[in-house]
This record gives C-alpha cells, sequence and structure tokens, in this order.
C-alpha cells in the first residue's frame, strides 16, 4: 500500500523487532546473565505506617552464602527522592509510609541463602493509625502522612472561567452526579527487572533493564548515588510492556541495585515476582468525581462545576501532573461558558498512584461522558445531537481560554465517522426502545419473589457512545524538547537513535519510517541502536503520547540534515543550480529536470570520500504552551487530538456479565506513520479500555492489596472483547512530522465511558462507578473478598 | 525457603502404583500440574510432607477414551483438549463437552486432565458437576487393590478426596445415557476467557406429557464442593413442569446454598443471580 504523497510513511509495515519478539529471540532484562551476578532479596516493612525504631541484621549476616545486606546506610548520597517532590526513600529507615516500602535488600550469588537472610531481618517499630480512605484525607484531625507538609494535599488546582453562579441561574435542568473509579494496575506482563554493574573506571555504573524513562533513571541514580550524571549509564533492555508504569518504581529499584553494587563490587540484579511487581509498583489514580451541570433546554450547556478528589497514596510521584492534565480536560471537549473546577491530589498510606497511560483523563472522561448521555435522556435529546450543539468546533474557547485554532478541530469528523460505521443511531432508538428508560431499583431480598423472576431474554442489546480531545505531549507540565542521531555509513545503511525510549509501542519502527522516508530509503536499511543514556541527548520522558510527535520530528530533522548535505554534495557534482531539488525515492537520488540518478548507497559513499559528514543531530523544541495556576488559565497544550468511540454491548441481565460484542474506534491521530503500528495501538487501547471498564481493580482494604498476582486481578483475554473496527482521520498537524500527532493514549481513554453509556442503554439504568463487574451490575455496587 | 523434591516420571502404570506402595505418605502424584504447580509456587502447606513428585501424565494406559458394555472409559490423565476432541464423548456427553471447552485457555486444556480436576477438588472444579450428572463412577487402583465406587462418594470436602497417599485414580467410568435427555449446562466467570467458576451447574431433564420423569441437578462453585441435589430431584418427580414449578425449583436452590454456606461477602451477589440463571435455563430446555 503506497499512497501518491509518500513512499513509507503511512504503510503498514511489521514493526523492526517483530521476528525476534514472536520467535523469543528478543532478550529481556532477565534473560542477560552477568558473570558473577548477585540476585536479591527486598525486606519490606511490617506494617503499613509506623516509626522504624530498629532495623537489626545481625542475625542475617550471618548467613552464609550472603554478600551483604544493605540499607539506607549504604546510600552515598540522598535517600529521599522521586520524580517530582523528593517524599519517596530508596530504603525506608525512620517513618513507613506504605507497605511496599523496603528496608533492605539482601544480596548474594546464593539465592537459597538470600531467602533465608532475608527472614532473619528484624525490624521494631510504632505502629501509627493507618489512613486508607482517601476521601478523608483533608479532614481537620486526620493524621498527616508527610507531617513536614503540614497537610495531606500533594496539590491544588483550580480553575475559574465566567461566572459560576450566573450559569446555573441561565439553566433549565441542573443534574449532579458523583463517579468513582478504582484503581488500576499497568499489567505488564514483564515483571521488573534491573542489573548494576560495575565499571573498571571509578564511580561508573552501567545499569541495565526494563526502563520506561532512561533519562529520569539517570537522573534518580546520580542523585542517590552523589555521582555526576555522566558516570552513569542507562541501558535499557527490550521492555515487556510498560505503559507508563515503568518509571518510579524502576527508578529505585535501580538505585537500589547501584547502592549494592557500589557495596560489593559486582553486578547486583533486582528481580520482582508479579506479586512483589503489584504491591511494589504505582497505580492508576483512584477518582471521586463530583460534578454539577447545568443546561438549558435547547441543551446548551450553561455551566459546570467540577469537584474531583485523587488518592495519591504514600508518594507525591506524577500527582501532579496526572491531576492537571485532569484540570485542563475536565469539561470534556465542550464549550461550556461558566466553569468552576477544583482537584485535588492527597497523601494516604494506599499503594502510590502516578503515570498510566491515560494519564488523569479515564476517569474524568468516564464522568464527564456519562454525563453527557444522562443530559441528553433529560432532555429527550440523542446523545448524538448534545455533543453537536456543544461539541468543540474550529475556534471553540476550551475552559481554561485557549482558542482551538491552530490545528483542524475534528470533533464532528470522528463522531460522524463512528456513529455511520455502527449504525448508532438506529441502534440506540432500538434498544432504547425494547428496554424503557426507567430507573428500577435492585433486588434487597435474597429469595426471589415470584414477580421478581423474568421470563424475557437474559441477554439486552446496548450501544453506547463516548469521546475526547487530548491535549497532545507534555503541555505546561515541562520542557519539551528531544533530540535524535543519526548516521549513516559509506554503503548507506543507517544508525538511529532518538533521545525517547522504545516502550513496547513501536517508537522504533514509526522513526525508522520517517528517517527512510527523508533519506529515499527502506526501513529495513535502518539499524535502530540500544537505547543507552550515554549515546544520545537528554530527551525527556517516553510520556504523554509524544513520541511519534516530538521524537519523530526530531529524527525528521536529523535526516533532513544529512539529506541536504549530500543533495548539496550531488548539486556540485552534477552542475545544477543551487536551488535545484533532488527526490530522494526507492534507493534513488534523482534530478528530474536532467535526469540524474545515483543510488542512495553510491551517493554515500561518494560523501564518505568526499568527507561530508553523513551523521548528524535533530532537534525539536515544542512551541510555547502556558498555564496560570491561580485561575487554570492559559493555552494547555500546543496542539490537540480527537476520538470518539462506539461500543456495543450485551448485558446478561440474570448474571450482571457485559460482554463488549463490537468497538468502532475513529481516531484522528493525524497523518498516520505506520499503519499497522497505529491499529496495534487502537486494538490494545480499546482492550485495556474494556478491561478499566469491565473488570479492573486493584482492591485495596486497609492500604493492603488484595489481588496481588493475574489469577485475582483480572485483565480481559483475547475472547473478552469482539470486533474491533478502527478507523484514522488523518488531518495533518502543523508540528508533527509529516503532520502525524498522538495516538497511544487516546485510543484507551474513552473505552470504559462508551461502554458504560452502552450498558445504560441496554439496561435503562445508569452507573456510576467503575468497574461495571457482575455485582455492580446486579447489586449497584462492588463487593470484594477480603483475605484475612 | 523454596523445597527440592525429587521428580519420578514413569511411563507404566504397575511400577507406580509399586512406588506409591513404598513412599505413600510421602509422595504426590503431578498429571498435568496445573495444579500442582501453583500450590507448590505458593508454598502451600499440603506439600509440607512430600519429597517425591510422581509424574503419570506419560503413562498412556491412563489416556485412553473407549467404550465397552455400554460404559465409557475416560482414563484420568486424558487432558481436557483430548476430551473435548473426542467424538464419542461430543455426541452422548454434550453436558461434560460444554464444561470442559470452557476449562482455562487452550494451553491449560492442552495439559490439564480429567483427573487432576476430580482429584484437586476445588469448590470451583468444572468437569464435576457434569460427571456426577451422568453417574460417573471411578476406578481407583494401588499396588493390591483395585476398586470401582461412584465419583459422589470419593468427594469429601474441598482440596480432599478419599483417595488414599497410595491409590490412583485411573478411569471416569461413564454408563451410556439414552438420547431422551434434555440438558444444559451453565459456567459463569468474570471474564470469557481462563476464567474460574463463580457458578456453574449441569442439568439433565427427561420429561413427558409435561410430567418429570427424571430430573438430576449438580451445582458447582455454589457448595464447598461441586454437589449433585438427589433430594430435590426425587421431589420432582412426575411433577407437572410449569413457570411456577421452575421458580419454586429455584428458589430451593437458593435456599440449599444459604442453608449450608450462611451469607458470604459474595451472597447478596450469587443468590439473586442463580436464581434468574437456573429459572432461564429450566425454562429453556421445556
Ligand atoms: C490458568 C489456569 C486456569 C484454570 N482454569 C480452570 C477452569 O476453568 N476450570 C477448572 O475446573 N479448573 C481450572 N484450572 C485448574 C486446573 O487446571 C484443573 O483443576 C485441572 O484439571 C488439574 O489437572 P492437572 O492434570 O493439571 O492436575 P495436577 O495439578 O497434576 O494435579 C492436581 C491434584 O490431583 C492429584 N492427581 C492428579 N491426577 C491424579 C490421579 N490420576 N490419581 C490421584 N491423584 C491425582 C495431584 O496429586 C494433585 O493433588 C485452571 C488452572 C490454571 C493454572
Amino acid at each position: 500500500m503506497k499512497n501518491d504523497k509518500f513512499n513509507v510513511i503511512g504503510r503498514k509495515l511489521p514493526r523492526t523487532d517483530a521476528y525476534e519478539k514472536v520467535t523469543g529471540k528478543a532478550q529481556y532484562a532477565a534473560d542477560i546473565i552477568f558473570p558473577n551476578m548477585c540476585f536479591t532479596a527486598q525486606k519490606r516493612v511490617p506494617i503499613p505506617h509506623g516509626i522504624i525504631k530498629k532495623i537489626d541484621i545481625s542475625e542475617a549476616e550471618k548467613v552464609s552464602g550472603i554478600d551483604e545486606i544493605i540499607t539506607s546506610k549504604d546510600i552515598p548520597g540522598t535517600n529521599m527522592t522521586g520524580v517530582v517532590n523528593n517524599d519517596q526513600p530508596v530504603f525506608a529507615y525512620d517513618k513507613i509510609y506504605c507497605p511496599a516500602d523496603v528496608v533492605a535488600l539482601v544480596v548474594g550469588e546464593d539465592r537459597e541463602a538470600i531467602r533465608k537472610a532475608l527472614t532473619l531481618i528484624k525490624i521494631e517499630v510504632d505502629e501509627l493509625p493507618v489512613l486508607s480512605d482517601y476521601t478523608h484525607a483533608l479532614d481537620n484531625d486526620t493524621l498527616l502522612i508527610h507531617p513536614e507538609n503540614k497537610s495531606n494535599l500533594i496539590n491544588y488546582y483550580p480553575l475559574r472561567k465566567g461566572n459560576i453562579d450566573k450559569g446555573f441561574q441561565e439553566s433549565d435542568i441542573i443534574i449532579e452526579r458523583t463517579y468513582t473509579t478504582p484503581a488500576i494496575e499497568h499489567a505488564y506482563i514483564e515483571p521488573e527487572c534491573i542489573t548494576a554493574v560495575p565499571d573498571f573506571r571509578k564511580d561508573v555504573y552501567k545499569i541495565y533493564g526494563s526502563v520506561q524513562n532512561p533519562f529520569t533513571c539517570r537522573r534518580i541514580v546520580a542523585q542517590v548515588m552523589k555521582v555526576p550524571l555522566a558516570n552513569i549509564y542507562i541501558i535499557q533492555n527490550e521492555l515487556g510492556g510498560s505503559f507508563g508504569g515503568k518509571d518510579d518504581t524502576m527508578d529505585i529499584l535501580a538505585a537500589r541495585a547501584c547502592v549494592a553494587c557500589k557495596k560489593v563490587g559486582k553486578p547486583v540484579r533486582i528481580h520482582l515476582s508479579r506479586e512483589e511487581s503489584i504491591v511494589e509498583s504505582y497505580k492508576r489514580h483512584p477518582y471521586t468525581m463530583n460534578y454539577k451541570v447545568g443546561v438549558s433546554s435547547k441543551g446548551i450547556l450553561k455551566a459546570m462545576k467540577i469537584d474531583i478528589l485523587a488518592d495519591g497514596g504514600a508518594y507525591a510521584s506524577m500527582s501532579p501532573f496526572v491531576t492537571w492534565r485532569s484540570v485542563v480536560q475536565a469539561t470534556g471537549p465542550y464549550e461550556v461558558k461558566n466553569v468552576h473546577t477544583d482537584i485535588r491530589a492527597v497523601y494516604t498510606n494506599n499503594p502510590y498512584t502516578g503515570a498510566m497511560r491515560g494519564f488523569g483523563s479515564p476517569q474524568i472522561i468516564f464522568a464527564q461522558e456519562s454525563l453527557m448521555d444522562e443530559l441528553a435522556e433529560k432532555l429527550h435529546m440523542s446523545p448524538i445531537e448534545i455533543r453537536r450543539i456543544n461539541g468543540y468546533k474550529q475556534n471553540s474557547e476550551t475552559a481554561s481560554g485557549q482558542i482551538l485554532s491552530n490545528h483542524i478541530v475534528s470533533l464532528n469528523q470522528v463522531i460522524d465517522k463512528a456513529t455511520k460505521e455502527s449504525d448508532f443511531e438506529k441502534k440506540y432508538e432500538t434498544y432504547k426502545a425494547r428496554y424503557p428508560v426507567e430507573e428500577s431499583s435492585h433486588s434487597v431480598n435474597l429469595i426471589l419473589n415470584d414477580n421478581q423472576f423474568s421470563t424475557g431474554l437474559n441477554i439486552k442489546e446496548g450501544i453506547g457512545l463516548a469521546c475526547s480531545f487530548r491535549g497532545c505531549s507534555l503541555g505546561a507540565e515541562g520542557v519539551d524538547a528531544t533530540g535524535a542521531l543519526i548516521s549513516i555509513q559509506k554503503d548507506g545503511s543507517v544508525y538511529l537513535i532518538s533521545g525517547l525510549a522504545e516502550n513496547g509501542q513501536g517508537l522504533r519502527m514509526t522513526f525508522s519510517m520517517i528517517a527512510a522516508e527523508i533519506l529515499g530509503i527502506s526501513p529495513d536499511d535502518i539499524y535502530y541502536l540500544e537505547q543507552d543514556t550515554s549515546r544520545v541527548a537528554d530527551g525527556g520522558p517516553t510520556v504523554a503520547s509524544r513520541s511519534t510527535l516530538v521524537g519523530g520530528e526530531a529524527v525528521k530533522n536529523a535526516a533532513k540534515i544529512v539529506k541536504r548535505r549530500i543533495e548539496k554534495m550531488l548539486i556540485d557534482e552534477w552542475d545544477l543550480s543551487e536551488r535545484a531539488t533532488l527526490k530522494f525515492a526507492d534507493h534513488y537520488i534523482v534530478h528530474e529536470g536532467s535526469g540524474k540518478k545515483i543510488a542512495v548507497s553510491e551517493a554515500c559513499n561518494k560523501a564518505y570520500l568526499n568527507g561530508v559528514n553523513l551523521s548528524a543531530y535533530g532537534w525539536f523544541k515544542a512551541p510555547e504552551v502556558d498555564w496560570d495556576e491561580e485561575i487554570g488559565q492559559g493555552p494547555a497544550y500546543f496542539t490537540y487530538v480527537y476520538g470518539c468511540q462506539i461500543a456495543e454491548v450485551e448485558v446478561n441481565a440474570a448474571s450482571g456479565k457485559i460482554f463488549v460484542k463490537r468497538v468502532t474506534a475513529v481516531h484522528d491521530a493525524g497523518q498516520i506513520i505506520n499503519r499497522m503500528g497505529a491499529l496495534g495501538q487502537i486494538y490494545g487501547g480499546v482492550y485495556q479500555g474494556a478491561g478499566y471498564g469491565i473488570m479492573e481493580e486493584v482492591i485495596v482494604k486497609n492500604t493492603e492489596i488484595q489481588n496481588v498476582n493475574f489469577d485475582e486481578y483480572l485483565i480481559p483475554t483475547s475472547v473478552d472483547v469482539g470486533e474491533i473496527k478502527a478507523f484514522f482521520i488523518e488531518n495533518p498537524d502543523t508540528f508533527g512530522p509529516f503532520g502525524a500527532k498522538s495516538l497511544g493514549e487516546p485510543t484507551l481513554e474513552i473505552t470504559a465511558a462508551a461502554i458504560n453509556n452502552a450498558v445504560s442503554n441496554a439496561l435503562g439504568k445508569r452507573f456510576y462507578h467503575l468497574p461495571l463487574d457482575l455485582e455492580q451490575i446486579k447489586t449497584g455496587k462492588s463487593l470484594h473478598h477480603i483475605k484475612k | 525457603m523454596k523445597k527440592q523434591y525429587s521428580f519420578h516420571r514413569f511411563t507404566k502404570l504397575k511400577p507406580v502404583l509399586e512406588f506409591m506402595n513404598k513412599n505413600s505418605t510421602q509422595s504426590r502424584v503431578i498429571a498435568g500440574g496445573t495444579d500442582v504447580l501453583v500450590d507448590i509456587r505458593k508454598g502451600d502447606s499440603k506439600f509440607d510432607a512430600v519429597k517425591h513428585i510422581v509424574d503419570i501424565h506419560e503413562i498412556k494406559e491412563l489416556r485412553n477414551i473407549g467404550v465397552k458394555d455400554n460404559i465409557c472409559r475416560i482414563g484420568a490423565c486424558c487432558t481436557f483438549t483430548e476430551i473435548s476432541n473426542n467424538e464419542f464423548v461430543r455426541s452422548n456427553f454434550p453436558v461434560l463437552k460444554m464444561a470442559v471447552e470452557k476449562i482455562g485457555s487452550p494451553q491449560i486444556r492442552n495439559i490439564s486432565t480429567i483427573g487432576g480436576n476430580i482429584c484437586n477438588l476445588a469448590a470451583c472444579a468444572d468437569s464435576i458437576a457434569p460427571l456426577l450428572v451422568y453417574d460417573a463412577k471411578v476406578r481407583i487402583l494401588s499396588d493390591n487393590n483395585e476398586r470401582i465406587v461412584p465419583l459422589e462418594n470419593i468427594l469429601i470436602k474441598p482440596y480432599k478426596t478419599e483417595i488414599h497417599p497410595d491409590e490412583i485414580l485411573t478411569e471416569i467410568l461413564l454408563p451410556l445415557p439414552d438420547k431422551n435427555w434434555k440438558y444444559c449446562f451453565q459456567k459463569l466467570g468474570r471474564r470469557s476467557g481462563v476464567s474460574i467458576s463463580r457458578l456453574s451447574y449441569a442439568i439433565l431433564l427427561k420429561s413427558k406429557n409435561n410430567k418429570i420423569e427424571d430430573i438430576r441437578f449438580a451445582l458447582g462453585a455454589l457448595f464447598p464442593i461441586p454437589k449433585r441435589l438427589k433430594v430435590l430431584e426425587h421431589e420432582l418427580f412426575q411433577q407437572t413442569i410449569s413457570p411456577d414449578l421452575w421458580k419454586g425449583v429455584s428458589r430451593k436452590v437458593a435456599q440449599k446454598i444459604l442453608d449450608e454456606t450462611g451469607v458470604r461477602w459474595s451472597t447478596f451477589y450469587k443468590i439473586p443471580a442463580l436464581q434468574q440463571l437456573l429459572f432461564s435455563s429450566l425454562m429453556n430446555l421445556t
């Protein structure tokens, strides 16, 4: 599949690492064995909250076969770290903040000895009361998790627009609803693994592992080791999934391994079991969201008052950034003149929460899109109509006062396409007529009486829609720039690396295709280098669906620099006018006017012999964005994407079981670079979103996670979602490479909301809490098996 | 600390029985290992005294499916894939086929065995309810003894069967049912693949002139172990089929579960859901 505009871009190509991954040849962190390598075991705290009085390792140290027991005392630099606030100890030493805290690392080559020593470490503690219910974290008399902060508030963002009271006065219908969402586990298949390897040079360490963001990891390790950044090499292995989850956790594990490595002088590996992984890693934030919304009888949104509380758990981690995205996008893609939003993230003793695919959007979209459908019902409008009336159009103004003018606002386009492809309106009306909307209450008696038995079909069909807008990349969160390095060999083969790391999403292929397009070669000619912090400049983290957009543009710029040099050389040699342009395509460079032609490989050899520099650094710095923290106003992101998903479900009214029969997903991600990769993002995103919708929940009881393996933490299997119909709208963007934007997170963030609306359409009853598991549907609440 | 075991693989029945005879209290059979390996990793106390793991998965004599004298014999080490692919089982024991097809995932079904499912005796063991409605018997061998007993008789309590440490379950014996049974099997899990049963039931029904001639119920994941409801079955003999009868039956089953298990965390979900599901199934049968 080749189109006129491009040779490589937009094609459907298998990724560079597909063969190795499918055949099991790819090497993941745990596959690599270093000589004399030590294994480790982590000693976790015995209680969720308290003061450590003594850590006694004297008995444990006597176990023969272990090398060392590492505690906070062995840390050369700082013990308190964090990606935003320095509030998380690498090794707990005076205070216990949550059950995942680790006080010591037993190191040795003999795994049995390590396990034995682990049981002999004694920790003396004074217990403190526990704060697990985050809705009480800001109560006046509550206990403080980090007393030095004087409050459990991690961060607070207000957003004020217009006059909220006036807005409600102008409203004919006002509804107020509370929505809640649970903590979610990333559920990457590969658990965390990291190995710190000493170098022959003093104070130099090479760290290999399943690290999402090598540069963040390097910063934390260097800080803990008290060595310059340049002394720490983070080398990323193949990542067996991350979804935002291999950041802080990996950084801290890397720091622990490195501290141990310094002490034992041998490679030290930390490799978590699944249970440890689920206990130790951060989660997606649980949210409690209160939405009060006013609308005129014609369906025009007049006012939205939003109050959101997020459980940050024991550490701030990414809470300030996650909740910032929520405040920007909390009203959804709808014009509302009067908005009053407050969002707070708070500390508790619960598992800490941080970055996860979606990053503060799946929660608010669940609320706002459920709310839109409920409003439509109240107004006797279709879900499409209310969105058409209020949805963003070209030059609309967002809640934060940003005018959407520099890109094509395609909300209506994606909704139109999705509703057409799924035959939404007809199905919606049919199902609704079959099961008239009425509030039926859940039965409270255990034994049914005669009229509680239903003789109709148990399976009820429903269809539901949800849509979103999403700011691309980091926005006003932070510095948004990245680089890429390209180096062409004299035979035309190419080394490529960017400052952003492969996370399993297929970035290496996307970047290879971008470079190949510019240079007129094939992605197969490109060898993508292993990610190593010493090879390329710090380009920030692989997050926020920014890789293709920001990293891709840097790759494009790098390739263009080299291309220009080759072009100049050939123009000289072929005696062409200085302004002549050459066409690089299909492995040849052609001057169309004169018919002159040379193979790319030959041109590269020529360049090499002429001393032309065939390597270059490309850089891309995102356009300026801005945010006023006092009132929550400003152009938050430099461009946005739009998506709409329609879920078709079959709900078994007897058992409460939902089957997601079909999802029609339409996304405007700008120009698609690798169609196969893009489809993969949609398929994976929809599955992950469906899991959020109907089954996933990290069950936390008194700070303790109850479901610590995949027998109890359920994610969808390949038979749990039926068909996924994926479509792209490709409105080119001004900034991204060839007009590309973002796709990774948009595909996941709307699915649960669409499913919730579909379930309402099926049952004629609304739900306000995720997940929509069997018990939620049947009894109106989740029921949990709590272990003793 | 991780324990070490000695591992013994046998390909013939006789030597296993001899080995078990000598080392009964310290041995544990492994067939597919899909329960054993999970338990060992968990550090389950049932392995505290175990020193030898005895692998019987490759014993050909335990992997046949055949019919003789109107009895279908399924070897204890037959995998669920082998059972669900067997034409004879498919056409004569549709409830069993429906149940085993829903167990775990293809990978699990390719290795896990019906004998293991019975001997592990989890509340949610999916093959047991169907075997119970087909009046299955089991053949149990030790080095010096052979016995054939109704399956029901060896099911004691969760994770505990009445198979002695020196014995091996070798075969499941199923009398050939006639073709007049109407049947249904229901498994409900939280998801569609690789799913632990929240509840399951198998029902066989024979009726004439709208009167029940014979009915068999077996339930999984609702009582501590899978169970036939014989008292209820007898009560229903010659009763006239009607929606009201089925409502009453559903309620009775629910009440019996409540009486035996009391109110648990899941009761407020399970009991109402079960009644409606059972009622719908019974209505669909008739
Ligand atoms: C991912 C996964 C999904 C699963 N899904 C399901 C499911 O959907 N439904 C379900 O019912 N189960 C399920 N199981 C549980 C398990 O697969 C079944 O119980 C299976 O039938 C066990 O068979 P096995 O051959 O693997 O038994 P093993 O693990 O080898 O043995 C189980 C027990 O039986 C004993 N034993 C085995 N064979 C004999 C014999 N012939 N004589 C005497 N003792 C014997 C063993 O000593 C052991 O105590 C699942 C397990 C996993 C890991």
